[in-house]
């Protein structure tokens, strides 16, 4: 493939530096039948770097290759040709699967387990010793809002709940890189939310983050940079605020104005030479308006079907201003960090491999205390300041009302 | 606290008791104890229920409940007087309490966060829930029940238990070699069709660990299975071994030659040469008859093809346990230094046949042990002579004094002329004709080591199952595994049936020559057109390969040994810990995991 397909040609010259998480030079997979005849060029020579502490976002519709990317950057599927390099090393390197936390497509779960006994296994493949273990998964499972089902084997979960087992499993280990593929999938709106909160949050963290979908809402809000992919090809890529920017239009927002108001605006526009204006009430999303909805119905202590939602924790993940959350998350640091470091190569790594000031920045990001942004920060979900107070709100109450539902039977 | 109160109570009830007893007030000190039981028993119960909710506390109660409950019953079958059935209750406790509390074990035992531990606890999750090992020990279940309806209930209660063993091992071991086929094959495969080893082997696991993870999985499931199938085993052998026999000696017998284990000893003759120039004399004769094909007269007894050797050796060892009529053998067995230091009988045990028609289906002998004449009521006729029934094996017991300062006994057999009736000539089969056992140990001993030697067996399959499945599909797998299990259970006689289907070089050339010979011969064949032999020797070559690289389970079967009475050799034990569990498992291993090694994992073949 030449490199004019790409819009990254100065990329492959670029250094392997200690900032780099993911890079590929020159990716492709071709898959093959079982006479060895070339089926299917599902990634084709693609470019892609990730750097340390960025959300990037892999977009692209069904069968662009999104999937064999990541499986290519796991040591799934082998590469036909070009390199790759995780936290420069194979991608098939087993000790750095240490930093890397998956959830894969669908859920690849056993049925015959129950959501602690998964967890609990996922836990022992990091070789993290019992009373670690059982921190973590308990604090997973408050977090993505299962703790009342943690009993029942996972063959009787719905997609949407067998996708958080399949999210709490991939934050078990406390990874470096998260590799999410459409994490979104089979979750309500306010799951998603969640989801996307739980992004934000761990990338406040420091964490890196691959996030892969066909969503476009799923990836605007959280991610720093995107590539779009079609056909196995990396079409666009860049920040996401230049790539949705429309360089052709400009928007005027104003407080919502009576008729007369709105002819007198566009007269002037008009004798400024600016045609083909058109005035109307900006929109929200759809996903933000439903919230808006199931919020206010709430707040008027309406019922709700009792669907479910990691609010707790996802308040802890969102701000760090929630004090109940801290406390959560400063247990799975602190077993994090008391930890042996035959157990956690990675902070091993990170302090030998690193200078002085990044390291300050990550172990601060780690133990969620000075080094990252403050207690104050503003909330990184989408939404203002007023929706995300409502949000904690609705959420708190939807949890509360989620234990009576569940008490009976869970 | 609880524990606080507890230890109190038994404390202070055990304290007034002794108090009282040692004043001499007995009958009031036991009644405090009891009151002091009751409350003590109470207590554990209540904590029972209190934190019955903490998994540990819940197991134990169930155990606790379940002993209670069969208490329970085996009181009410006492009472009833039915023995039989407090046996079975026995046994079907045993069983319960070793699943139920192995199984805890194992949990335990796989609880630290290895990651190799955890795989193989969630295959034993996998197998418990999928009912896997449900089916196998109803399957054991339903074996041992149709049991009695397979046998003949008028039989000698010592064969009947001797059939009960044969058929309850081969039964347990067939069972379970399944199983552990289709769970090994079948996780493996399942887990790359359903992707769970997607999430397995993205986490710091590698692929060998991941082997060896499922490998430990299926023999600690094994293991407990084993001892399941084992507990019920013995249970309904000893159930069996309480019902009537035939006789008084029947029930002499299965406590003696049954449920023992027995050492063996084969005879020798007391001159080490004889055997040697019986040799010199038929191969005398043969070169005379033949001497192109055995040499002449004057080239060393050894320059004989190895073939026509062991033919002669086997017509040596005929002619030697063949008595004529009025001439007699003398076998010597050597060796029995450590059943001198019993006190319990020797037990010599033979099958006298003969050559011609017998009187009446008997056959008589003299029985010479140390130059005196063996007497037995009921069977020595007025002669002195022994009237034993034809081709039938007989126990004779044989006085441990009778074995001579060097650990040996010599018996002398004659061919007598009963009654002026010449009797055609007397002989013993040479492989287990004329034997002398004697007990070195129990029958349980043995059992264990027969579940042992299984067990090795079963530690292969499932490894082998796994290298299959590694890189072939669920049927393609199993009917690969099957084969190789099939050609490994019946190895020897497959070997047999082969040796008739095509002309093959000697099994003594070396392996080189062997192929060059092989080379040659194919060649021949083409060039002489008989495709047809071609094709049968390429088959025979094709087998012949596959059955070299198969293991054989044929040698290491304990399960004949077992219900025979006979102690499993710690040779056969080791043997099959070295090859079955050592060499064949790690090299199924080493294959499995080479292709597994670098197998892509996401790749989906159609
Ligand atoms: N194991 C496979 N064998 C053959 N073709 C595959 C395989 N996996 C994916 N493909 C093909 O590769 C292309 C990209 O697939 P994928 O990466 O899963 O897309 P997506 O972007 O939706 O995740 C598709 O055309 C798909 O059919
Ligand atoms: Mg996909």
């Amino acid at each position: 493939m030449s490199q004019a397909a790409t819009p990254q040609a100065d990329i492959p010259q670029a250094p392997l530096s200690q900032d780099m998480v993911v890079k590929c030079i020159g990716l492709t997979k071709v898959f093959k039948d079982f006479w060895l005849r070339n089926r299917v060029k599902a990634v084709n020579a693609i470019d892609l770097d990730i750097h340390r502490g960025e959300v990037f976002g892999l977009l692209g519709p069904n069968g662009s290759g999104k999937s064999t990317t990541i499986k290519l950057i796991l040591g799934l599927l082998h590469p036909t040709a070009g390199r790759i390099a995780v936290f420069g090393q194979h991608p098939r390197d087993v000790k750095n699967k240490q930093r890397i936390g998956y959830l894969p497509e669908e859920s690849y779960l056993y049925p015959f387990l129950n959501a602690y006994e998964t967890l609990e296994y996922y836990a022992r493949l990091f070789h993290q010793k019992r009373g670690i273990r059982k921190g973590r998964i308990d604090t997973l499972l408050e977090m993505v809002g299962l703790q009342h089902v943690a009993r029942r084997p996972i063959g009787e979960y719905s997609k949407g709940m067998q996708r958080k087992i399949g999210l709490a499993q991939a934050l078990i280990n406390d990874p470096d890189l998260l590799i999410l593929d459409e994490p979104t999938s089979g979750m309500d709106p306010i799951a998603t939310a969640d989801v996307k909160r739980v992004i934000l949050s761990l990338a406040e963290r420091g964490k890196t983050i691959l996030l892969c979908s066909h969503l476009l809402s799923d990836v605007e809000d959280v991610t720093d940079r995107v590539a779009i992919m079609y056909g196995g090809k990396i079409r666009r890529h860049g920040q996401i605020d230049d790539l949705l920017e429309q360089h052709d239009r400009t928007m005027i927002s104003t407080p919502a104005m009576d008729p007369q108001t709105e002819e007198r605006v566009i007269q002037a526009l008009e004798s400024q030479g600016v045609c083909d204006t058109s005035i109307a009430r900006p929109r929200q999303k759809l996903e933000t308006l439903f919230l808006n909805i199931v919020a206010e119905a709430q707040a008027s202590g309406a019922a709700t079907s009792g669907a479910e939602s990691g609010g707790k924790i996802a308040g802890f993940l969102a701000t760090g201003a929630d004090a109940r959350g801290d406390a959560v998350i400063e247990q799975l640091v602190a077993t994090r960090s008391t930890g042996s470091d035959a157990e956690h190569p990675s902070e091993s790594e990170l302090a030998r491999d690193e200078s002085k000031a990044h390291e300050d920045q990550v172990i601060g990001s780690l133990t969620g205390g000075a080094g990252a942004p403050g207690p104050e920060a503003p909330s990184p979900a989408p939404q203002t300041p007023p929706q995300e107070q409502a949000d904690t709100s609705l959420i708190d109450s939807l949890i509360q009302k989620k234990d009576e539902d569940h008490k009976p039977n869970g | 606290m609880w524990l606080i109160v507890l230890l109190a109570l038994v404390g202070l009830t055990e304290g007034i008791g002794l108090l009282l007893t040692a004043q001499g007030s007995g009958p009031v000190a036991d009644v405090i104890r009891s009151i002091g039981r009751i409350i003590g028993n109470a207590w554990v119960i209540y904590g029972l229920i209190v934190w019955r909710e903490v998994p540990w506390v819940r197991r134990f109660g169930v155990i606790l409940l379940g002993t209670a409950a069969a208490q329970l019953l085996a009181l009410v079958f006492w009472a009833m007087g039915w023995t039989d059935m407090i046996i079975a209750l026995a046994g079907a406790y045993a069983m319960a309490l070793i699943f139920y509390a192995g199984l805890w074990l194992i949990r335990i035992l796989l609880s630290p966060g290895v990651a190799m531990f955890g795989v193989a606890r969630t295959l034993i999750d996998e197998a418990i829930r999928m009912k896997v090992a449900l089916v196998f020990i109803v399957g054991v279940a339903i074996l041992i029940a149709v049991f009695p309806f397979i046998i003949d209930q008028e039989d000698f209660l010592k064969y009947r238990i001797t059939s009960f063993l044969t058929w309850s091992l081969m039964a347990t071991s067939a069972l379970l070699s399944l199983m552990t086929l289709f769970l090994a094959i079948g996780t493996i495969t399942k887990e790359q069709t359903q992707r769970q080893i997607f999430l397995t082997l993205t986490k710091p696991v590698n692929r060998a660990e991941y082997l060896a993870g499922k490998w430990l999985g299926i023999t600690l499931i094994n293991l407990l299975l084993l001892a399941v199938a084992g507990a019920g085993i013995y249970a309904f052998t000893m159930l069996l071994a309480a019902q009537p026999a035939r006789d008084n000696a029947d029930r002499l017998a299965v406590q003696s030659q049954v449920l023992v284990s027995r050492q063996w000893v084969e005879p020798t003759p007391p001159n080490p040469d004889e055997l040697r120039q019986m040799y010199v004399d038929l191969l005398d004769r043969a070169r005379d008859e033949d001497p192109e094909r055995y040499g002449g007269p004057d080239d060393p007894p050894d320059r004989v093809s190895p073939a026509d050797r062991a033919d002669l050796q086997q017509k040596v060892m005929l002619k030697w346990f063949s008595i004529p009529n009025q001439s007699s053998k003398i076998y010597r067995f050597s060796g029995l230094e450590d059943a001198k230091q019993f006190p319990q009988p020797l037990q010599l045990r033979f099958k006298p046949k003969l050559a011609g028609s017998s009187i009446e289906g008997f056959v008589y002998l003299r029985l010479r042990i140390n130059g005196r004449n063996y007497y037995k009521p009921g069977i020595t006729t007025a002669q002195g002579l022994l009237k034993l029934a034809e081709n039938n094996f007989h126990v004779l017991d044989i006085d441990p004094r009778d074995i001579d300062e060097a650990g040996g006994l010599t018996i002398e057999i004659t061919n007598p002329t009963p009654g002026g009736v010449r009797q055609p000539v007397l002989n013993f089969n040479p492989k287990d004709g004329v034997e002398l056992l004697y007990r070195v140990g129990g029958f349980e001993e043995n059992l264990v080591r027969t579940l042992g030697v299984i067990l090795m067996r079963l530690m292969f399959l499932a490894m082998l199952g796994l290298a299959a499945g590694a890189y072939l599909s669920f049927p393609v797998a199993s009917l690969v595994c099957m084969l190789i299990y099939f050609t490994a259970a019946s190895n020897a006689y497959l070997a047999e049936s082969l040796q008739h289907y095509a002309a093959f070089p000697k099994d003594s050339l070396p392996f080189f020559e062997k192929i060059l010979w092989l080379i040659a011969r194919v060649f021949n064949l083409i060039s002489e057109g008989k495709y047809y032999d071609l094709f049968k020797m390429l088959i025979k070559m094709i087998a012949s390969g596959f059955m070299l690289i198969t293991p054989s389970f044929g040698e290491l079967n304990p399960t004949p040994l077992v219900s025979d009475g006979r102690l499993v050799p710690a040779d056969m034990v080791a043997r099959a810990v070295v090859w079955s569990g050592g060499v064949w498992t790690g090299l199924a291993g080493l294959i499995g995991w080479l292709i597994f090694r670098s197998r892509e994992l996401a790749r989906v073949t159609v």
